[in-house]
């Protein structure tokens, strides 16, 4: 586990972008929101524009169609922004790695910080990569 | 209404098809333990008599299309072989019937005449042939856009096909070879042609988040994207 | 709003939390929807291509990832599917491991629509609620598969693990806590007067059109089709059991084919797969779960088979059909899937005529499809400046039609 500071200067807002993702993952992020794991008592939600969020969690093998707009959806976040590949689909294309269709994965369309392999992964490691994206986001906090 | 057996959907079949009927076999698959049987009937029509087999199988019971299936049969056979796979009888405890017709068609003149006029909600099912596997249908309205393919995807490739109308090799990216980039990709930034933000609410809410944000956070990314939605529609 | 000009209302494709990316195009006059038009294929991602160039075993791996709630359903198919071209019949025990795995499956899949349905409605605390308990099937699941998604327990010729000793007083308390949950459940959901006011009449599809556009599931079940799989097509241990299919009358009230009969159909489902699942564990037969352990010795008896077959099975959203042809190679010659929501995405246009804006979002989830709804919605005027509505704003609209409706 990362350490992290004592308290955190921000709540962290989180957007999802499903780029072609078998819904597994995307099942397992809104379940990691759930009562259950209640990171929100963190302040760590899910936020419906690209605006608000601090972190983008990206799903799935990104699919030609998605990628441009999923270049945009990054380009409308504030700075400093931390992006995490949920999945291994999102990582290496998976089990659908040599489709047609295809234009990622997600890091070479965006730059990729947090890598959460799993297929897919439980919502603990999705919280436990949120925690990494904490201490990368504090660090670049820092470094302003 | 009297339930027929499978044989006996085979015959009143056969009565109202006559020769447009190629062949027909009937399966039985039973599974669990007290082997209850669930029946499946393959029939092989002749291309013209879609429409004809379709209306006998109403004359039977109003049917439900599951779906029309087709494939590719490849190098060695110039043709394509399509399915409608229908069940009768959903509903009665035990006694549902798969009846699938299949047909050959051949790849030169792809065309199948549409069945919208026996069963309404056909059309969806159909258009899937034309756009997998570039069958015509006659009788169908062109759809405004495709339906399961992206609507960029590129014409006159079918995916299915495996010939020269099939998926060529380039557009093929083997996603587990691309290994990690050395570099990291450029961050994408906003198209800077559009205007300032003009929801007062999110850019305040942006600006102490990311005061020298290269990226800095505006709409303009916004409308392009609703635009090509628009067009893709 | 315009009086006479019809807006046009682009809606999706991509949803902030939940599901698949879509794109609907409504045609509203006020806020009436006149037309609507939608538009899948955002994730098109290739796969029945793909099938063409694995092995069977390696298709099974790829068909649990066709859609991760339905974990079960696809590769059930496709096993099944296989099964018949090779000749391969699965032992008896692995009929029943499949069915409650099935059977689990549809019991959280129906939860979680209902936390979605919830929340469309701007219930959020019933959707938490609906999330929580969901849980409680994931957990037994995971007891049973190793895995809360995509399961991957099945193998052609049966399951890869069976259901031991140890397992079942887990099973068993997961099960008892829903049987404690179902009342509470029933009465907040069918009994709420809020959802009742927002359900019922809403997003009507009549009997006959349901025939008419093959619908199948709680879709098509609760428009009065009585038709089920798991009681019309005997296969796994359905044939085994006595399973009439859930229609509205169950809670006393004819099928109308509206929203509501839609929820009524799928919370009963939820009683009707606990018993399931009982019958199910009390009733097992022994005996091994595999037809043949050895990878390598399935692959060669696939290799030598000839044949066409369809799989079928009844999802939790109504019926999944895989056509499978092989012809004595690695690899089959066709494979085609037609999921549950392939037949019932094409009502959309029918039951969303006539409804209102605030109403969309609801009904485009009561139909159940493999995606939610909306992200941004771009309402435009012909000669005016276009007006950007968020996924947010859509989703109010319904939220303060709710409480509209409260006061």
């Amino acid at each position: 586990m990362t350490s992290l500071p004592k308290s955190l200067n921000k709540s962290l807002w989180v957007f999802h972008f499903n780029a072609g993702s078998c819904n597994g993952c995307d099942i397992e992020i809104v379940a990691a929101i759930t009562p259950r794991y209640d990171p929100e008592r963190f302040g760590v939600k899910l936020v419906g524009s690209p605006r608000h969020a601090d972190v983008l969690l990206v799903t799935g093998p990104v699919t030609k169609q998605m990628e441009p707009r999923l270049k945009r959806v990054y380009a409308q976040m504030p700075s400093p922004k931390v992006v995490m590949a949920i999945g291994t689909c999102a990582q290496s294309g998976g089990v659908f790695s040599d489709s047609y269709n295809l234009a990622g994965p997600v890091d070479q369309v965006i730059p990729v910080d947090v890598y959460v392999p799993g297929c897919a992964p439980r919502p603990e490691a999705i919280i436990n990569g949120v925690v990494t994206a904490i201490a990368k986001l504090e660090r670049l906090e820092a470094e302003k | 209404m009297k339930l027929l057996t499978p044989e006996e959907i085979i015959n009143t079949l056969q009565k109202r098809l006559g020769k447009s009927m190629l062949d027909s076999r009937v399966q039985i698959r039973t599974e669990g333990v007290k082997k209850r049987e669930n029946r499946n009937i393959w029939i092989t029509i002749d291309k013209y008599a879609v429409h004809q087999a379709v209306k006998a199988l109403m004359s039977i019971s109003y049917p439900h299309l599951s779906c029309i299936s087709g494939w590719d049969k490849g190098k060695d056979d110039p043709s394509l072989r399509v399915q409608y796979i229908f069940t009768i009888y959903g509903g009665e405890p035990g006694a549902e019937t798969m009846v699938v017709f299949s047909l050959d068609l051949p790849k030169d003149n792809p065309v199948l005449p549409t069945i919208t006029d026996l069963m309404e909600g056909t059309a969806f099912t159909e258009r899937e042939k034309t756009e997998y596997l570039g069958i015509r249908i006659e009788g169908l309205a062109p759809a405004e856009h495709r339906f399961f393919l992206p609507a960029d995807f590129p014409e006159g490739i079918y995916p299915l096909r495996k010939d020269d109308k099939g998926i060529p090799k380039s557009m093929v990216k083997n996603l587990w070879a691309a290994g990690r980039p050395e570099n990291r990709p450029p961050a994408p930034l906003p198209e800077k042609e559009e205007a300032p933000a003009e929801t007062p609410a999110a850019a305040a809410k942006d600006a102490p988040a990311a005061p020298a944000a290269p990226a800095a956070p505006s709409n303009a990314g916004e409308k392009p994207d609703t635009k090509s939605q628009k067009g893709g529609a | 709003m315009a009086g006479n000009v019809p807006y046009k209302v682009p809606v999706g494709p991509i949803h902030p939390a939940l599901k698949e990316p879509v794109h609907i195009e409504l045609t509203v006059l006020g806020e009436d929807v006149v037309s609507a038009d939608f538009t899948p294929g955002q994730t098109h991602r290739g796969i029945e291509w793909m099938g063409l160039s694995r092995n069977p075993v390696q298709i099974v791996h790829l068909t649990d990832r066709i859609c991760g709630i339905c974990g079960v359903t696809h590769s059930l198919c496709f096993a099944r599917a296989v099964e018949q071209v090779a000749e391969i019949n699965a032992p008896e025990r692995a009929d029943y491991v499949r069915t409650i795995i099935a059977e689990f499956e549809r019991i959280q899949s129906h939860l979680l629509w209902a936390g979605v349905a919830a929340h469309e409605l701007g219930f959020d605390s019933l959707f938490y609620l609906a999330w929580r308990v969901r849980e409680d099937a994931l957990d037994a699941i995971e007891v049973i598969t190793g895995n809360r998604v995509n399961y991957d327990i099945i193998q052609i010729g049966g399951v890869r693990r069976d259901i031991t000793p140890d397992m079942l007083p887990k099973i068993q308390k997961c099960l008892d806590s829903y049987k404690e949950l179902f009342g509470k459940l029933k009465k907040l959901f069918l009994e709420d007067t809020v959802i009742k006011s927002r359900c019922i009449g809403c997003g009507v599809l009549t009997k006959e059109t349901a025939a008419a556009y093959s619908t199948v599931g709680p879709t098509a079940r609760a428009s009065g089709l009585p038709a089920d799989l798991r009681a019309d097509y005997p296969y796994c241990a359905y044939g085994d059991l006595q399973i009439s299919p859930v229609l509205p009358e169950v809670y006393g009230k004819k099928a109308t084919g509206d929203t509501y009969d839609r929820i009524v159909v799928r919370i009963f489902e939820v009683a009707q797969s606990i018993e399931i699942i009982e019958e199910c564990l009390a009733n097992m037969p022994e005996g091994p779960v595999l037809y043949e352990e050895k990878v390598a010795k399935i692959l060669a008896l696939c290799k030598k088979a000839s044949g066409e077959a369809a799989g079928r099975h009844e999802a939790p959203r109504g019926e999944a059909v895989h056509y499978v042809a092989m012809n004595n190679a690695e690899a089959p010659v066709a494979w085609k899937v037609k999921a549950s929501s392939y037949s019932n995405l094409h009502v959309w246009p029918i039951i969303l005529k006539g409804v209102q804006l605030a109403d969309v979002p609801i009904v485009v989830a009561s139909i159940d499809p493999c995606l939610s709804c909306t992200d941004r919605v771009l309402v435009t005027q012909d000669n005016g400046p276009a007006k950007i509505l968020t996924k947010e704003d859509l989703s109010k609209m319904s939220y303060l039609k709710t409480r509209r409706m409260m006061e």
